[in-house]
């Protein structure tokens, strides 16, 4: 994709005209940065692209869906991909497109759901330990510290245990997963942003601290938070098709991908659309969501263009 | 010269990623453990949590996290030894 930009082909003809080989390498160089950005710039409408359907599909699931996704016809059991079943049937002969479609409203609830519990816990968190220092900041970071020490998937297995499968649990477990990186971030920005002088003349004129940490330090800490967000969206939706794989989320007969790919699983030599369905949208959408979290990023620091 | 000089520098963040890359590979496991049926810790904690067995769930979290922990000081450890001009107060 990368390799078919202009920008490839007039660098290389230029190369050998440059009479020394220490010249060369500036131009090689750049050509690399042109041809990433280039990338960049295609991938992230594809990325706003994907992330935009994936919320239409999950808003209009009733209309879009053409059957009903739990409804079984065993006549139709494990059906090639046709133009009535565009995906394919599973081994209770339901449409695979439509449970896919259904799917989708899973996979945004938790993916956007876990991350906006965990901005905002993690966010009063952080701006709490930031802002108050002290014994409240080493106690808050301290927890934060105990929760980080679990390898995320491991965590929310455990929580997923103790809240019960199905959605809500899904969501709030991997809230909590999620948690401490913004709680960090926060914690780092806030301490950034209190050593600048308007936080100074804001507390000269005698501000309270509630509201300079409101008004004043909140607003200026939010840039690598919406980053951090964006990216984070992402893999909370892998979290969950992983943890609805394992069977912690939502419950049969109703459908997600993590789930469809694990009921698929058994029949991947006979039928391998049931997993390819669900196992290409969801790729898709990550990817998709991955750009946009990129682009976002770049949008934001452009220090961290790479 | 490239042994002493360049592989040294060079491994400092390569160790950190492997020390991290640790804890996701454990949380991995658990999925691959699941796929292919293999009787590791992964496996065992899937199946305690829906037997509800939630003894058996801490005590696995726990050595999880405790493996976790460990590789991490091991990490923090290896720096001292890859670079001596790291020196922990």
């Amino acid at each position: 994709m990368a390799g078919s930009t202009p920008g490839s082909g007039i660098a290389s003809v230029a190369a050998p005209t440059l009479a020394g080989a220490a010249a060369a390498r500036p131009l090689r160089e750049r050509r690399w940065r042109t041809l990433r950005r280039a990338a960049r710039a295609r991938l992230a409408p594809f990325g706003a692209a994907v992330m935009l359907l994936a919320i239409a599909v999950a808003l209009l699931a009733p209309a879009l869906s053409p059957h009903d996704p739990l409804k079984q016809n065993l006549n139709r059991a494990l059906a090639r991909p046709d133009w009535t079943h565009p995906m394919g049937t599973d081994n209770a002969g339901r449409d695979v497109l439509s449970r896919v479609i259904w799917g989708t409203r899973v996979s945004l609830v938790a993916g956007f759901g876990s991350v906006a519990i965990a901005v905002l816990s993690g966010g009063l968190l952080g701006l709490l330990a930031g802002y108050a220092g002290g014994r409240v900041d080493g106690l808050v970071m301290r927890v934060m510290d105990a929760v980080l020490s679990f390898p995320p998937l491991v965590l929310a297995l455990a929580l997923g245990a103790v809240l019960g499968a199905g959605l809500t649990g899904v969501v709030i477990a991997l809230g909590v997963v999620y948690t401490p990186t913004f709680a960090r971030l926060m914690r780092g920005q806030v301490l950034a942003i209190t050593a600048r002088e308007y936080v100074d003349a804001a507390r000269a004129l005698g501000v309270p601290g509630w509201r300079i940490a409101w008004s004043h330090v909140l607003p200026n800490a939010t840039a690598p938070i919406v980053v951090q967000a964006s990216l984070s969206v992402a893999f909370a939706i892998l979290a969950e098709a992983s943890l609805s794989f394992l069977g912690l989320g939502v419950q049969p007969p109703a459908a997600s991908w993590g789930s469809m790919i694990n009921a698929g699983r058994g029949y991947l030599q006979q039928a391998p659309w049931i997993v390819f369905g669900p196992g290409a949208t969801l790729f898709v959408t990550v990817v998709g969501l991955n750009f946009v979290g990129d682009a976002i990023r770049d949008a934001l620091d452009p220090r961290l263009r790479v | 010269m490239v042994r002493r000089h360049a592989l040294r520098n060079a491994l400092i963040p390569v160790v950190t990623v492997l020390g991290l890359q640790l804890g996701t590979l454990v949380g991995g496991a658990v999925i691959t453990e699941y796929v292919f049926a293999l009787p590791g810790v992964g496996r065992l904690v899937v199946d305690a949590v829906f037997a509800r067995d939630y003894p058996l769930v801490q005590g696995v979290v726990l050595l999880i996290a405790a493996g976790f922990i460990v590789s991490n000081l091991a990490v923090d450890l290896l720096y001292g030894w890859i670079d001596p001009r790291i020196r922990h107060r």
